[in-house]
């Protein structure tokens, strides 16, 4: 489709742009980028028969095959909701007047969220760390040993995994330095 | 005669087959070129109404005891000021941009539901057109752009200002939560072939992110404005501490949705910072699986620092120190996307062009908004200058650092491709400087006015206060900002008119929307192309050509429908071909029928609601009765020009990621945090407001409400016995369960309701009764809704829409009701729980 013919300045003589440079480039990622699962590879009992028809099996829905992109940032939205709800609630419900080891009940029980949380988020990124090296041991997937180790998915759930620990730790460590928590 | 090239003869047959008829007609457009860019011209014609509002603000506010406008005015104005920039600038534009420019960044032809994105636009136009009508005959939202209870409540606001707020923002919300659902479903099911979700550019990622955000951090905000428009109207007392209210609900619904918005206008700014970088600079970001791994984090963690904005309220130190402590952690998502910035530009060989002087505007002033937000975060200092003019100087720095620069960045990278035209030189220069000293000069000073104890939302203020002087500057300093802005709206629309024709890829950058002619056809590519790498035009300086002689995929030259490919979610593999709408008057019918039920509600004209709703219904029953098909779909010829059927696919009607299934679970996203919203607000209540327990619960037996529970999964079984027939192709069989389940909907509805209304106590005597009738409602509708669906099904199929193969129909309705038969089982719980432990 071409525009309208408008009245336009004329073109200078220098109109054409002049030629850039060849842009400095990354080296090339695999054909597909990850390492484990079936995260970015073609499912091939997914896809259409050569005919054209609609495979019989549907894909794997998408939350099931992003669960490990996921997963951490999850348990951080859990941890907080729960730590922050149990609070107003512990509050209300008189927890903190009830002494326990050493400290009060509603502390205790949000130290107890908060660990319990943290050791998820810890022990998830530690399997996925573990299922990771075993992969790049064993070499499998399609991009070979090279394209393992640039896996994308892949280093994308391990490094959201290792941040949700780290703002666990961060958003819940003023439990234990705060110990009148309904102040 | 020499026979055409396949260039020419692709290009004739599809611009005939993806015509937008001219003249009045054009208002039947649903394409995204033309529906993206009146998206970006509407919104710019409303920062000029925000902006002029802004004006008005810093005219009074200039000098001490001033009279230009009297409170009430200023009230209105403020109020409009914030709306309008937040509801009909930042948000539209975000969705103009979008919708123009993501299906060509992935290599598609149009985004998922054409016909929604021009429903969006509808809504949008005429939610804005209520609110600046109000706005003309002084009748416009006064309380605030956060509308706080109980200053917004019907006691204090009593003529019908809150309500046009209320109900105006709802309306315009309609069009984002629709614009999330496509933009979502775009992004995943739509991508060019062999563009796996690691290859997605990076815009696309931040529209995805923020897609989501938008369809997780709206609902607070409609459920909020829902209670408070009923309130007012029913004096159904949520708000009300005298009849079991809390004021703080209405804060924690708004800012829930309020911080996160602010994430929501800032990411896809930072998209664009992110898509133009790289090249500006010659190079791909730096860090870009570290820049994406941000965008998500700061995804989910901005959903949890909405309380920030209620540190002065008296909530426990704790519970301040985790939101403090959340705040203060995300700054360090947005800091690695600055590092990767300044990384690449460091590392690669930039070139300094127009739109990289505005990416510079925003990288100095929004990381002083960052850094006096890290401020903001810690309580002590927060509650030092809460509710001063060093909290306005805070979020515009925020806002126009984080949003202005980089969309003005954006417009002037990306006008030559709308327009086909660039800026004349100079102009846009001018502009840029006038617009950095004088925002600076506005909002720097304005910090220390802050820090001199001037209060927010005041129309004027003492002599002597020492607050004289850092006025005067910051409004002189705003009408320079003002003049570069109006220089630069002259510079683009001389630019559209009389600019200087550009050759396609002026700026010689990566993505595929540089593949397109500029301006764009209305089919955008001649023929979808295989996606190889991040950076599709670096690879193959010839790809243009490639695609526009059909060498990619959908090349038919013989094609008499508007196609494009349906891919897969994470590999990017073709799956399957969608058969996209041509022009239609519906979006605009539907928004128009939408528009008289919000007017019946403002008007307070009750008796014609059932009108107006049974015309949306009506609306919508056929535009969906448009799609699908009667005959059984043959797989379609998507390959290349040269053999269109080396690659077979099957229509979208016989997929699995039909397009009409993967949108209503988006939708039910939004949908569900609504109702998580509502479920929250009652638990609030319950637990935080004072006057509770209330005086009397819900009265209800074990029998009714059990009956009811059963009645809500009677229809999720009659469909699923309905769709094992239809597999059978026991079209009677089919038929008889559907109607069954029609039936068996509208008994859920009555059994529900009589579980609950008659033992209630009024809703006006207690808020406990006033959220139970909400909650109430929200089953009811979701099951009147689930019933139209049911016979809806029943009618497809006795059309002959509905075979073993095309089911599409049958997997909307089953879907819609285990939602309903979910969200309506929790609601009983919910109602009937506390009630019998209580009695």
């Amino acid at each position: 489709m071409t525009a309208a013919p408008m009245r336009s300045f004329p073109a200078p003589a220098d109109a054409a742009p002049p030629a850039l440079a060849p842009p400095l480039r990354d080296p090339d990622p695999a054909a597909w980028d990850s390492a484990w699962d079936t995260l970015e590879r073609p499912d091939a009992a997914a896809t259409p028969t050569p005919r054209g028809h609609a495979p019989e099996r549907p894909p794997e829905p998408v939350p099931r095959r992003l669960w490990t992109v996921f997963v951490g940032l999850v348990l951080w939205c859990s941890c907080f909701a729960v730590l922050y709800g149990g609070l107003s609630l512990g509050c209300e419900a008189g927890w903190h007047q009830r002494p326990l080891a050493g400290t009060n009940r509603l502390t205790a029980a949000l130290g107890a969220a908060w660990l319990l949380h943290l050791a998820a988020i810890v022990g998830i990124g530690l399997e996925l760390l573990r299922r990771h090296r075993r992969f790049l041991r064993e070499g499998h997937g399609p991009g070979g040993d090279s394209g393992l180790r640039r896996g994308f998915m892949t280093r994308l759930a391990l490094v959201l995994t290792a941040a949700s620990a780290l703002a666990t730790f961060w958003i819940g460590w003023p439990i234990a330095a705060m110990p009148l928590p309904c102040v | 005669m020499t026979a055409r090239s396949p260039a020419l003869t692709l290009h004739k047959r599809l611009a005939r087959v993806w015509a937008t008829p001219p003249g009045w007609r054009s208002l039947s457009a649903v394409n995204h070129n033309v529906v993206g860019k009146r998206f970006i011209v509407t919104a710019l014609f409303f920062f000029c109404v925000g902006g002029i509002l802004a004006m008005l603000i810093r005219a009074q506010l200039a000098t001490s005891g001033a009279a230009f406008l009297t409170d009430a005015t200023y009230a209105q104005v403020f109020t409009m000021h914030g709306s309008v920039m937040m509801f009909l600038f930042a948000i539209p534009l975000i969705e103009g941009f979008a919708i123009y420019l993501l299906p060509k960044m992935i290599g598609s032809r149009d985004l998922a539901y054409p016909r929604l994105g021009a429903f969006g636009y509808w809504c949008y136009v005429l939610g804005g057109a209520i609110l600046l009508g109000a706005l003309a005959f002084g009748l416009a939202p006064d309380a605030g752009w956060f509308m706080y209870t109980p200053l917004s409540s019907k006691a204090y606001t009593p003529g019908v200002n809150a309500d046009v707020w209320l109900l105006g923002v709802s309306f315009v919300e309609i069009s984002a939560i629709a614009a999330a659902v496509e933009i979502v479903v775009t992004l995943l099911t739509m991508r060019a072939p062999g563009m796996s979700l690691a290859r997605m550019p990076l815009f696309g990622w931040y529209m995805l992110v923020t897609a989501w955000m938008m369809l997780i951090g709206f609902p607070p905000l409609i459920v909020g404005s829902l209670i408070l428009e009923v309130e007012r109207a029913l004096d159904w007392p949520f708000f009300d501490v005298a009849r079991g209210g809390d004021p703080l609900l209405w804060q924690h619904l708004f800012w829930l949705f309020g911080h996160p918005e602010v994430y929501i206008i800032f990411l896809p700014a930072a998209g664009v910072v992110s898509t133009l970088i790289p090249t500006f600079a010659r190079r791909p970001l730096v860090g870009r699986l570290w820049i994406i791994a941000a965008l998500i984090a700061m995804g989910f963690v901005s959903f949890g620092l909405w309380v920030h904005h209620m540190f002065a309220v008296g909530i426990p130190q704790l519970a301040q120190v985790f939101f403090s402590a959340a705040s203060m952690l995300v700054a360090i998502p947005t800091a690695v996307q600055f590092f990767s910035w300044i990384g690449t530009l460091w590392s690669g060989t930039p070139r300094l062009r127009l739109p990289m002087l505005y990416l510079f505007g925003f990288l100095v002033v929004f990381v002083c908004g960052g850094l006096t937000g890290v401020m903001l975060a810690l309580v002590p200092f927060n509650w030092q200058v809460h509710d001063t003019h060093f909290v306005v100087a805070h979020l515009h720095y925020v806002l126009v650092g984080g949003l202005l620069f980089p969309m003005l960045a954006g417009l002037y990278y990306w006008l030559p491709h709308m327009a086909g035209r660039n800026v004349l030189p100079h102009l846009g220069t001018w502009a840029f400087w006038l617009i950095f000293a004088g925002f600076n000069t506005t909002f720097f000073v304005m910090h220390l006015t802050g820090l001199l104890g001037m209060p927010r939302r005041v129309a004027g203020y003492a002599a002597g206060w020492g607050w004289d002087w850092p006025n005067l500057v910051s409004s002189v300093g705003s009408f320079v900002m003002a003049i570069g802005l109006a220089l630069l709206l002259l510079d683009l629309l001389l630019a559209a008119y009389i600019g200087r024709r550009t050759p396609r890829d002026l700026w010689g950058a990566a993505t595929l929307e540089w593949a397109t002619p500029t301006p764009a056809p209305a089919y955008t590519f001649a023929s979808q192309p295989w996606i190889a790498s991040r950076e599709p035009l670096w690879d193959d300086a010839d790809l243009p050509v490639k695609i526009a002689r059909g060498e990619g995929l959908l090349g038919d030259p013989t094609v008499g429908e508007q196609q494009s490919l349906g891919t897969d979610p994470l590999t990017g593999e073709p799956t399957h071909v969608l058969r996209l709408p041509a022009p239609s008057f519906l979006p605009l019918v539907a928004g128009l029928a939408t528009m008289a039920v919000f007017v019946g509600l403002l008007a307070g004209w009750y008796g014609t609601l059932p009108f107006t709703l049974a015309a949306v219904v009506v609306v919508f029953w056929i535009w969906a009765w448009q799609l699908g098909r009667r005959d059984e779909p043959q797989p379609i010829a998507a390959g290349p020009f040269s053999d269109p059927r080396s690659l077979m696919l099957p229509g979208a009607e016989v997929a699995h990621h039909a397009p009409g299934v993967v949108g209503l679970a988006w939708t039910l996203v939004a949908d569900g945090t609504f109702f998580a919203s509502l479920l929250f607000g009652y638990a609030y209540l319950g637990t935080i407001a004072p006057g509770w327990p209330p005086p009397q619960w819900v009265q209800a037996g074990m029998l009714l409400p059990a009956l009811a529970v059963l009645a809500l999964a009677a229809p999720v079984a009659a469909l699923r016995r309905a769709h094992r027939a239809n597999l059978r192709d026991d079209s009677a069989g089919r038929d008889h369960w559907m109607l069954a389940a029609a039936g068996l909907g509208l008994v859920a509805a009555a059994l529900v309701f009589a579980s609950v209304w008659p033992g209630m106590p009024p809703p006006r005597s207690h808020a406990y009764a006033a959220i139970v009738a909400v909650c109430l409602g929200y089953a009811l509708v979701h099951a009147c809704i689930g019933t139209v669906m049911a016979a809806f099904c029943w009618a497809r199929g006795r059309a002959g829409y509905l075979s073993p193969r095309r089911t599409v129909e049958l997997r909307v309705a089953r879907l819609w009701w285990r939602f309903t038969a979910a969200t309506g089982i929790l609601t009983l719980a919910a109602i009937h729980l506390p009630a019998w432990m209580a009695t």
